[in-house]
């Protein structure tokens, strides 16, 4: 896999590097700028863009606009956003462009090595991750107004908000201790909660999930 | 003399008057001569009284009024003759020429009514004897003394004259002395009034050689007495001479708010009765008087007749006051006026200076509302570029140690321990910068971090907002977000609100924020550091903070602030 890193805090970078390199990425281009990185994203078209969302010169919101531009862009071009502090406005606009190839992530998270690079790896192959955070914010406003959200029981609703975060029924399982087959239990009843139809691949699942979770909090 | 004392007595004098004119009328109606003769001195007695009255009501303070009562008063004498009764016959014999002398004073007293300088006042009091001393021989002598009455009557009319050439001389020199701007006045009164004295007199021997009946001299006579009064009374109304009460003027002039420099002039010198009179103001820096205007005050307004008067607060120099002597002859006038002058400019300092404090205070509370925000940005920027990514390393690191081939499965297990915890620090760090500056308010600004807010309330909650937040000043933007979230957080927390909606929305330069929950209300402003704070910040920022909260029916905030630059 090969990878462009935009980031301004040169020490969080290299960190960075040395853990995708490690990891057996490839880190082809590492940036400080949110032009840098479209620039070079241009040039080498990576499989994969690493970038924060606050970087010079202005220190807003640049390197999210970055991210967008690129996924308009290069459709082949996974994004993987990190943030100091992960908001839902983001996310959907991330996700609302095009399916799937998109994380969002709390940089904290980076320090959980093999879940972050293996969250890379999914996003890479035209899957989601969204920070546990963001989740919960999308989950908790979903519950709030009157609706199916609300008559989810707490496993279903757990098993809700790791299927938001993108991930396989087969981490769900080992990650809630029981089966896949429970797990799937719970899935096909929130999907009938939802009123949504059973999507075959994984990707559509959670993507089908998330939107009709943002949907409800407007409500 | 105080006016609400003066005001009755003239209202009555005025009816005496009318029943003495009345009365006058009455017996003139079956006395010896003529009808029309009674009537038309009834006539002239009441020019003389109203003009007398309405001098006196409407100038207190000049003596014009008295003095031309006190003609009134001669011209009823005078004339009290014609009615046939042996006693008036023998007053009007004694008073008959002393409304001439009553003139005379009058001319010399104007405008203030008080007379100034000996030749004044001896050549009145010589106009006196001629009326009413050289009069006596005319009425004393007996009649079959033809010589010794033609003596009388020269010896009269020499010293008389001589009296009327004496008071041309007066007024010549009052009119070559006086302001320019008197002149209008002054010049057709002299005139009128001189003539009237001497015509008087000499009518009656100038018509008679043409033969003009003595009925019409006599009718002459009387139209030239009546204009006197009025002559005097246009000219103390019209000529701004006399003082009217000059502390109730100037009183009403402080009152006025924002009344300019000129005004102040202007109003002294309306109430003081001389157009001349000119204030100056003492300029600190540059040790000089200066007019309303900032310039130089010319020398020539110490010179006299032009009296110099200095106005002093507490023994420091403040202005002075330059007048014309001979329009203001006591001075004790122009010191009362002084004092009020003085206040006037005291005022004038101290609001300057409260308006200079007051500048430099709101200036300074914003700049408080600026220095506290900046430092928290300054905070929150720190934090982020570097605990924030300080503890992203560690973590990292601490995570690399546990993964690596020589690590022991207990080294592994306590250091991914310590990693949990490393993030669980990095979690309350995120929490801790949220609150001192959300990441969105810096990234997006004020409807982003409005939204995100609302987002994490545990509470239902909606957001309208159209406000373009590239275009808020950041003081008004970070003031409008910790409003919204003092308010979200009372409605959770105090408010007990099921519902809360956030509207944010721009008019002109004003952005308007309010929030309303459908809570317990009964929130106060005193109740909390928070509001209170709340409220100086707005107040700061020149904006406006209106907390409603009826028992049982909710909280509503609304805050207007400016939008800024």
């Amino acid at each position: 896999m090969r990878v462009v890193i935009g980031e301004d805090e040169v020490l969080l970078r290299e960190g960075l590097v040395h853990l995708l390199e490690n990891d057996g990425i490839d880190v082809e281009a590492a940036v400080g700028t949110a032009v840098e990185l479209e620039l070079e994203v241009a040039r080498l078209s990576p499989d994969l863009v690493i970038t924060d969302i606050r970087m010079p010169p202005t220190h807003t919101d640049e390197g999210l606009l970055a991210a967008l531009r690129i996924r308009r862009a290069h459709p082949g071009v996974a994004v993987m956003v990190l943030s100091q502090h992960v908001q839902r406005r983001y996310a959907t606009e991330l996700l609302e462009q095009r399916e799937g190839g998109v994380g969002y992530l709390l940089k904290q998270r980076i320090a959980d090595v093999r879940t972050f690079t293996a969250d890379l790896r999914r996003v890479q192959a035209g899957g989601t991750a969204l920070d546990p955070d963001v989740v919960a914010v999308l989950v908790a406003r979903a519950s709030k107004t009157s609706g199916p959200v609300g008559d989810l029981t707490p496993r279903q609703l757990e098993v809700l908000g790791l299927m938001a975060e993108g991930r396989s029924n087969a981490h769900i399982a080992a990650r809630l201790g029981t089966s896949e087959k429970a797990v799937v239990q719970h899935t096909s009843r929130i999907y009938d909660t939802f009123g949504l139809p059973v999507a075959a691949d994984d990707h559509r699942r959670v993507l089908a999930v998330i939107r009709y979770l943002a949907a409800a909090g407007t409500a | 003399m105080r006016t609400d004392a003066l005001r009755p007595a003239l209202l009555f004098l005025s009816v005496f008057a009318l029943g003495l004119g009345g009365l006058q009328l009455a017996v003139g109606a079956v006395a010896p001569v003529p009808f029309w003769v009674p009537a038309a001195f009834t006539a002239v007695f009441f020019i003389w009284t109203a003009a007398g009255v309405i001098a006196w009501w409407q100038r207190p303070l000049s003596g014009t009024g008295g003095l031309l009562l006190v003609g009134a008063v001669s011209m009823f004498l005078g004339g009290a003759g014609n009615l046939g009764l042996p006693v008036l016959i023998e007053l009007s014999a004694v008073f008959a020429t002393m409304v001439l002398s009553v003139t005379v004073h009058l001319l010399h007293a104007f405008p203030s009514g008080r007379l100034r300088g000996t030749l004044s006042v001896v050549t009145v009091a010589v106009g006196y004897g001629v009326t009413l001393v050289l009069q006596a021989p005319l009425y004393l002598l007996p009649p079959d003394q033809p010589l010794l009455l033609d003596l009388a009557l020269w010896v009269q009319s020499v010293v008389g004259l001589g009296v009327m050439v004496a008071t041309a001389v007066f007024l010549i020199g009052r009119l070559r002395s006086a302001d320019p701007k008197n002149l209008r006045v002054l010049l057709p009164l002299y005139l009128y009034g001189i003539l009237a004295v001497l015509a008087i007199p000499m009518s009656a021997n100038v018509l008679r050689i043409f033969d003009v009946d003595t009925a019409v001299v006599g009718l002459i006579q009387l139209a030239v007495l009546a204009g006197i009064p009025i002559a005097f009374l246009l000219s103390v109304l019209l000529g701004g001479f006399s003082q009217t009460a000059e502390a109730d003027a100037l009183s009403a002039w402080l009152g006025i708010a924002g009344s300019t420099r000129a005004a102040v002039g202007e109003a002294l010198a309306r109430s003081l009765g001389d157009d001349s009179l000119r204030v100056a103001y003492w300029a600190d820096d540059r040790q000089a008087f200066v007019d309303e205007h900032g310039a130089d005050v010319p020398e020539g307004e110490h010179v006299p007749p032009r009296i110099w008067h200095e106005v002093r607060v507490e023994s420091r120099l403040v202005g002075a006051i330059s007048y014309d002597g001979r329009m203001i002859t006591d001075p004790e006038i122009v010191r009362r006026a002084g004092r009020v002058f003085a206040i006037a400019l005291d005022r004038e300092r101290l609001t300057a200076a409260l308006v200079a404090s007051n500048e430099a205070l709101v200036l300074s509370r914003l700049r408080i509302v600026e220095t506290a925000d900046r430092e928290r940005s300054r905070i929150a920027r720190d934090l982020h570029d570097g605990l924030q990514v300080q503890l992203v390393l560690l973590a990292l690191e601490a995570q690399q140690i546990a993964n690596s081939d020589d690590a022991s499965p207990a080294t592994a297990d306590a250091v991914t321990a310590l990693r949990h915890r490393i993030d669980d620090a990095a979690a309350d760090l995120r929490r801790l910068v949220h609150a001192v500056l959300p990441s969105a308010l810096v990234e997006r600004g004020l409807t982003a971090a409005a939204e995100d807010l609302v987002d994490r309330l545990d509470i239902p909650a909606t957001l309208i907002s159209d406000v373009d937040d590239r275009a808020l000043a950041p003081a008004t933007a970070q003031s409008a977000y910790l409003i919204v979230a003092e308010a979200l957080t009372n409605a959770v927390k105090h408010s007990g609100a099921r519902t809360v909606r956030v509207e944010l929305t721009r008019t002109g330069g004003l952005l308007q924020v309010r929030v309303a929950d459908d809570g317990r209300g009964g929130a106060r402003v005193e109740d909390g550091t928070g509001l209170k704070g709340l409220v100086d910040r707005v107040d700061a920022l020149g904006g406006s903070f209106e907390l409603q909260s009826p028992e049982g029916v909710g909280t509503e905030l609304r805050v207007e602030l400016p939008c800024g630059s």
